[in-house]
């Protein structure tokens, strides 16, 4: 690149960095569902003695990882989008409307994770917890809301990205 | 607003969004909730936004899918796929085309571990391709086999592809996993023998590999009897009843974790990036999910699917041939949409159709899958030809497809016999113990 060329944006590095980090403690939480699942299959067979609520730590530690690995899959590009389009049309024009889409889609998200944050503190006004054994919804669904604020702070340096350095691809 | 003028109002903005590229997770999510709002309100609209997500995300059922996943991944990395092509190369090898074959029951075996297609046909085409180069094989049949056989992986499960039809009509995971079995070994056949005659005729297209010793055979037997292992009690764990679904997730991928382990493939850095894959394409499946549990209530709604299902079957015409029309439709859809946002954008439409027609939903599952399968290797968007391009980048793109043609007609043959003889995928989910 030639002496024009200009820096990252600020805000890449550190969305690279916080959607990947969060991205491990999701794999975390993955590996954990696996031995948990087996845990409680040999329990049962083995020891005749099923581990209690097993089922409800399994169902919450699975909103880990899809909450947790929403923002990451949307910072590499992985969400599933339908391309014919650039067939016909030039990418370099397809710029303008990709940025439309990210900015509308932080717009959704932003409400999104308005409406999380409203069900966490309902859950945690009446005490929502799981059936078997009583863990508390609300820490969860805070997490919730946490992950799609972090995919509309994700779409809106996609599009600044997207705008200002058309060149570069986020990650 | 009337529901029927919201309903088409919102079909035109969601095709409008997804020709702009916007993911159709996200795009499901923001027409449905626009739509529900118009039609119902906004309080209850907003409100599902941000209930519907937390209900899917806690589903127990639908853990099988990151462990599913993982298992894969874990197969994948333990080198797993290279021990399945050197059993399958030793015993079909010697035949004409027989590196072909050996790649398609390669492929089979490896869809056993892994749900994935893209998967199964990147892991299989880097091990099989070099050695049909080696062998002088024509690149149009060694392409074509990788690209079909790897998507075998969505047929024979685990499979995604089922646990997302499942979800979205509320069918039985562990039924649709069973019935995708023989249909799955039934397609492998039919790839085969679709080599056989192909080689018949051509015989330059695949020259025969080397004959090898009984010695042989077992050796590459046994060292892929650990993978066998793997996959019958996971999938004859879920028919005999021991299991659940999830927990035949859970067991598959500890083992093949242990496998990987056992033959040192692991390192902390393939554990590591091996995981941060997993939850990936867990992520892009579960947005998916929360976008169709978004559109789908609101398209409910407008009554469309309700009164194109009652305009189908006032028309009277023979339930063969309304079955015909939509197949066609979905082999044309199939070559222009991705397979997952075909499934979850037709489905509440298509399946109440079904129902009505008597069609049993279990069945249509894997006639589905099929048709999703053709569309992977079909011109002009095959995913899976794009994944076999990316291997074998000198052979142009036409060639891939002219390759591939035989074993569309393949699955075209594959189809026609699941519609004469449904039990072929019916039998083993009506007999499972539960």
């Amino acid at each position: 690149m030639g002496a024009e060329s200009r820096g990252a944006l600020p805000g890449t590095a550190v969305a690279a960095w916080t959607t990947r980090s969060l991205a491990y403690v999701a794999g975390a939480a993955l590996l954990w569902l696996m031995l948990l699942t087996v845990a409680a299959v040999v329990m049962r067979y083995v020891f005749n003695a099923p581990i209690l609520g097993a089922q409800d730590i399994s169902e919450l530690s699975l909103a880990v990882v899809v909450f947790l690995g929403i923002p990451y899959c949307g910072w590499t590009g992985g969400h599933v989008a339908v391309d014919l389009i650039s067939t016909v049309v030039g990418e370099s024009r397809l710029r303008y409307t990709d940025t439309l889409m990210r900015l509308v889609g932080a717009v959704l998200f932003g409400f999104v994770a308005w409406q999380a944050m409203r069900q966490a503190l309902d859950a945690l006004e009446y005490g929502e917890a799981t059936n078997l054994v009583e863990i508390s919804h609300h820490p969860f669904m805070f997490l919730m809301s946490f992950g799609w604020l972090l995919l509309a702070g994700v779409l809106l340096i996609q599009a600044a990205v997207g705008i200002l350095r058309p060149q570069e691809k986020a990650e | 607003m009337s529901p029927t003028t919201a309903g088409l109002l919102g079909l035109a903005g969601l095709f409008l969004l997804l020709a702009l590229r916007m993911p159709v997770g996200i795009a499901m999510m923001l027409v449905g909730v626009l739509g529900f709002g118009t039609l119902n309100g906004w309080g209850p609209a907003l409100a599902v936004l941000g209930s519907e997500p937390f209900v899917i995300a806690t589903n127990y059922e639908l853990i099988v899918i990151p462990l599913f996943v993982l298992m894969g991944n874990f197969a994948t990395v333990s080198g797993m796929s290279r021990d399945l092509y050197g059993a399958a190369y030793v015993w079909f090898g010697h035949w004409r085309g027989g590196l072909a074959s050996a790649t398609i029951a390669a492929c089979a075996g490896f869809a056993a571990l892994s749900g994935s297609s893209v998967a199964a046909a990147v892991t299989m085409g880097k091990v099989s391709l070099p050695e049909m180069r080696t062998y002088r094989y024509d690149p149009r049949l060694a392409t074509g086999a990788i690209a079909a056989g790897g998507t075998l992986g969505i047929l024979i499960p685990p499979s995604t592809g089922f646990v997302i039809y499942a979800i979205l009509t509320e069918e039985s995971i562990g039924r649709l996993f069973l019935a995708g079995v023989f249909p799955g070994l039934l397609l492998t056949a039919l790839f085969i023998l679709s080599i056989f005659i192909q080689t018949r005729i051509h015989p330059d297209l695949g020259p025969p590999g080397p004959v090898s010793t009984i010695g042989d055979r077992i050796r590459a037997i046994r060292r892929a009897s650990a993978m066998i292992g793997v996959v019958t009690l996971t999938i004859g764990g879920i028919y005999a009843g021991l299991f659940t679904p999830t927990e035949a997730a859970g067991v598959g991928a500890f083992l093949a974790l242990l496998l990987a382990l056992v033959r040192g493939r692991l390192s902390a850095s393939s554990l590591s990036s091996l995981a941060l894959e997993s939850v990936r394409t867990t992520a892009l499946v579960f947005l998916i999910l929360v976008g169709a549990h978004i559109f789908n209530p609101f398209l409910a709604l407008t009554h469309i699917p309700s009164d194109l299902a009652e305009l189908l079957v006032g028309m009277e015409l023979p339930r063969l041939a309304v079955l015909a029309i939509l197949l066609a439709a979905y082999i044309v859809l199939g070559m222009f949409l991705e397979g997952f946002a075909m499934l979850v954008l037709t489905l509440p439409i298509v399946h109440p159709i079904i129902l009505t027609l008597g069609y049993d939903p279990i069945w249509f599952g894997v006639v589905m899958v099929i048709v999703l399968e053709m569309g992977l290797i079909s011109p002009p968007v095959g995913v899976n030809v794009f994944v076999v391009k990316g291997i074998a980048e000198d052979v142009p793109m036409a060639k891939i497809f002219a390759g591939i043609l035989p074993f569309w007609i393949a699955m075209a043959v594959c189809l026609a016999i699941l519609v004469a003889f449904p039990e072929v995928a019916l039998f083993l989910p009506n007999t499972m113990i539960r």
